[in-house]
C-alpha cells in the first residue's frame, strides 16, 4: 500500500518532479502536499484502495506521512471487518 | 520646551507600529500573538520589532526602502513586519512556496536588497542565488552556512533599544506592498500606506467591536490581504491573534478542533474553508460557544454550504466581507437569521462607515436599482497605486471634480454589481478575466500568457469552471506547434516553474482545435460550458 501511495504522490500530485519521498516524510508539514493534493489523495484512497475516509478522520495526525495514512487505513479496515462480523 | 507627558504621542495613532506601542502601554503582558505552543506578548512584540528596526537603520536602511519577508507563518513574521515598518521601511511578503523565478521577479521588480527570513529557508535562498539574485543582507538567519548572502541572527539584534525609533515617517508613506496576479503575465504590487491600512484596522475594530478579550484567527498567510484584519485590526483592539499553522488549513477536522481549543471569538476566512468545515462530522461535538463572529470574503460563498455552516454554529454572527486588495475592504453584509429560503446568492451589502460607493453603467451614469454597473469606491482604506506601474494606475482611479471643483478619487474595482431596493449591492462578476479560486486571486490571462510563452504551444485557452460546491477551478487547453511532441505533463511542469500552486490548472488538455466564434476568436465560453475534463467536487469533503 505504501509503495502504491508514494507512486501516486510522485506521479499525480507532484507531477513526476521526482525527488522521491519516503514513508516517514512529513508530506503535509513540509508543503509537499497542498490542499488540492489532500483532495486528490482522498480520491485515490477511495477509488484505488476502496476505502472511504469520513471527513472527521481527515486530520493532521492521520495524514502526517505516507506511513501514518497507511497505518490509519489498516486500522479502519480491521475495524470494518470486525463490524461486519 | 515640553508639552507634558511623553506618552501622549503614542495615544495619537497615525502609523501602524504605534498600534503595538499603544497596546503594550495598556497591558504589556497581554498576549498579542499565538502560534502552536508559543506566544508573544504586546511588550515582547514591541521590543522585538523595535530591535529589528534599530538593526535595519544601523545597516543603512533608508525610509521607504522595500524589505522582503520570506517566512512561513509564525511569530517571527509578526516581529518582521512591525520591525520593518518601524524602521520607516515597507514590508513585502513573499510566498515561500512560490517558484524561485517568481520570487526573483518580485525581488527585482520591487528593488528589494534585504530579506527577513529564517534558517528553514536555506533552500529558497540558494535557489534565489541560482536565479542571479544578489542581496545586501538577510535577517533572522543564525547559521551562516544556511545563506549565500551576508546574514544577521536574531541574537545579534538583542543589544539594540527596545523602544521604537523616532522617525519622520508620515501616515501617507508606504507600509506594505502585496503582490497579486497580473493579466499580462507578470505579478503587480499593490501599495498601501500607513493611513490606508490603519483606516481598515479602525473600521474593523470599531464595526466588529473588537476588544482585548477577543481571540482572532489568522487563517491567511501574510501575502494575502485577509491577514491585515487579523494583524492590524487585532492590534488596534489589543486583542490576541492566533496564527493558524499552514497544515491546519488543509485539514478541516483539525482546523475545527483548533478553533475550539484556542477559544477563538472571531474567525476570518475564505468561503472555501467554510465549505470544507460544513462537511458532516467536522464541527459536531465541539465547544464553539465563544465563537461570536464568522467573517468571510474573497469569493462568492455557495448558499448551500453557508446554510450548513450557520446551522452548525448557531449563535455566531456571519458576515460576508467584500473588498479588492486595492481597498482592503469596502462593503459588508451581516447575515440575518434565519436565512431567507428565497435567497439564491449572498449580497455584498452596504459600504462601511467612512466609505462612499458609486455604481456606474457603461456611459458613466449611476446605475438604477436592478441594473448593473461597475463598482467605484472612495475610501481612506484605498491603496496608493501599483508599484512602478503607471500604465495601470491611470485606469485604476476615477477622478471627479463635481463638488465645488475639488478633485475626488475613486477606485475602479472592475467588479460588476447591481444596486438593490434595500441599498444592498449584489455582486455579479468581473469585467475582466480575473477569478477567485479557493480564495486566491488569479488572472486567467496570466496563466494563458505563461502557457503561450512556452515555445511548444501554438494557442492556449484558460478558463474557470465551478465544481458542484460552486468553487471555481482553473482549466487549460492548448494546441501545440506542428513539430511539437510535448505532453500535458510537460506543459504542467512549465506552468509549475513559473506560477504559484494556487494558479495552476486542475486539468490541462492538448487538443488539435478550439471552438471558435464567428469572427474566429477562441470561444472560451463554449469551452467553459462543456469542459473537456469532468469537474470533481473539490469542496465535497
Amino acid at each position: 500500500m505504501e509503495e502504491q501511495m508514494i507512486r501516486f504522490i510522485d506521479d499525480v500530485i507532484l507531477g513526476g518532479s521526482g525527488h522521491g519521498i519516503s514513508v516517514d516524510d512529513e508530506i503535509v508539514l513540509n508543503g509537499t502536499v497542498d490542499s488540492l493534493g489532500v483532495t486528490r489523495l482522498l480520491d485515490f484512497i477511495e477509488d484505488s484502495l476502496g476505502v472511504a475516509v469520513p471527513a472527521e478522520d481527515v486530520t493532521i495526525e492521520n495524514f502526517q506521512s505516507v506511513g501514518s495514512i497507511c497505518a490509519y487505513l489498516r486500522g479502519r479496515a480491521e475495524y470494518s471487518e470486525q463490524g461486519a462480523r | 520646551m515640553s508639552f507634558g507627558s511623553a506618552s501622549a504621542r503614542s495615544r495619537w495613532t497615525y502609523l501602524l507600529p504605534q498600534l503595538v506601542e499603544q497596546a503594550a502601554e495598556s497591558d504589556a503582558s497581554h498576549v498579542a500573538l499565538r502560534h502552536r505552543q508559543d506566544s508573544l506578548t504586546y511588550g515582547q512584540l514591541l521590543s522585538g520589532s523595535a530591535q529589528l528596526a534599530h538593526a535595519l537603520i544601523a545597516d543603512g536602511v533608508a525610509p521607504g526602502e522595500r524589505i522582503g519577508i520570506l517566512l512561513r507563518k509564525g511569530l517571527d513574521s509578526a516581529v518582521a513586519l512591525y520591525g520593518i515598518m518601524s524602521a520607516g521601511a515597507v514590508y513585502v511578503p513573499i510566498d515561500p512556496a512560490a517558484p524561485a523565478s517568481r520570487v526573483a521577479f518580485l525581488i527585482r521588480d520591487c528593488g528589494i536588497t534585504r530579506l527577513v527570513t529564517s534558517d528553514a529557508m536555506a533552500g529558497a535562498l540558494e535557489a534565489l542565488e541560482g536565479e542571479g539574485v544578489s542581496l545586501a543582507a538577510v535577517y533572522g538567519v543564525s547559521d551562516d552556512a544556511a545563506s549565500p548572502f551576508p546574514s544577521v541572527a536574531w541574537e545579534e539584534m538583542t543589544g539594540f533599544p527596545e523602544a521604537l525609533p523616532n522617525l519622520s515617517t508620515t501616515e501617507q508613506d508606504l507600509c506594505y506592498i502585496l503582490y497579486t496576479s497580473g493579466s499580462t503575465g507578470t505579478p503587480k504590487g499593490i501599495m498601501h500606506t500607513h493611513r490606508s491600512a490603519l483606516s481598515w484596522a479602525e473600521i474593523t475594530a470599531s464595526v466588529y467591536r473588537l476588544g482585548p478579550a477577543d481571540v482572532i484567527s489568522n487563517y491567511a498567510p501574510l501575502h494575502f490581504d485577509l491577514s491585515t484584519l487579523d494583524y492590524f485590526g487585532g492590534a488596534r483592539a489589543g486583542a490576541t491573534t492566533v496564527i493558524i499553522p499552514e497544515e491546519y488549513t488543509r485539514f478541516p477536522a483539525s482546523l475545527a478542533k483548533l478553533i475550539a481549543s484556542e477559544r477563538m471569538t472571531v474567525f476570518y476566512t475564505v468561503p472555501f474553508a467554510l465549505v470544507q468545515l460544513s462537511a458532516p462530522g467536522i464541527l459536531d461535538d465541539l465547544e464553539l460557544d465563544r465563537l461570536r463572529l464568522v467573517l468571510f470574503g474573497g469569493e462568492p460563498m455557495p448558499m448551500k454550504h453557508l446554510r450548513k455552516a450557520m446551522g452548525k454554529i448557531p449563535h455566531a454572527q456571519f458576515v460576508n466581507v467584500y473588498g479588492p486588495t486595492e481597498t482592503n475592504g469596502c462593503t459588508h453584509y451581516p447575515i440575518e437569521r434565519p436565512l431567507p429560503k428565497s435567497m439564491s446568492s449572498l449580497p455584498i451589502g452596504k459600504p462601511y462607515p467612512n466609505v462612499e460607493i458609486r455604481v456606474l453603467d457603461n456611459e458613466g451614469h449611476p446605475a438604477a436599482i436592478g441594473d448593473s454597473g461597475e463598482l467605484l469606491v472612495r475610501t481612506p482604506t484605498l491603496m496608493r497605486g501599483y508599484w512602478g506601474r503607471h500604465d495601470l494606475n491611470e485606469g485604476a482611479f476615477h477622478k471627479t471634480t463635481e463638488r465645488g471643483g475639488l478633485p475626488e478619487v475613486y477606485h475602479r474595482t472592475g467588479d460588476l454589481v447591481s444596486p438593490m431596493e434595500d441599498g444592498d449591492l449584489r455582486f455579479l462578476g468581473r469585467m475582466d478575466r480575473q477569478i477567485k479560486s479557493r480564495g486566491s486571486r488569479v488572472e486567467l490571462d496570466e496563466v494563458e500568457a505563461v502557457l503561450l510563452a512556452n515555445s511548444e504551444v501554438h494557442e492556449a485557452a484558460v478558463y474557470a469552471v465551478p465544481d458542484d460546491a460552486g468553487i471555481l477551478a482553473i482549466h487549460a487547453e492548448a494546441i501545440l506547434t506542428t513539430e511539437s511532441t510535448a505532453t500535458e505533463k510537460d506543459l504542467l511542469d512549465h506552468l509549475r516553474s513559473v506560477l504559484p500552486a494556487y494558479a495552476l490548472p486542475v486539468a490541462i488538455n492538448v487538443r488539435t482545435s478550439f471552438p471558435r466564434t464567428s469572427t474566429g476568436k477562441i470561444d472560451r465560453l463554449e469551452m467553459q460550458a462543456e469542459p473537456t475534463t469532468p469537474v470533481t467536487a473539490i469542496g465535497r469533503r
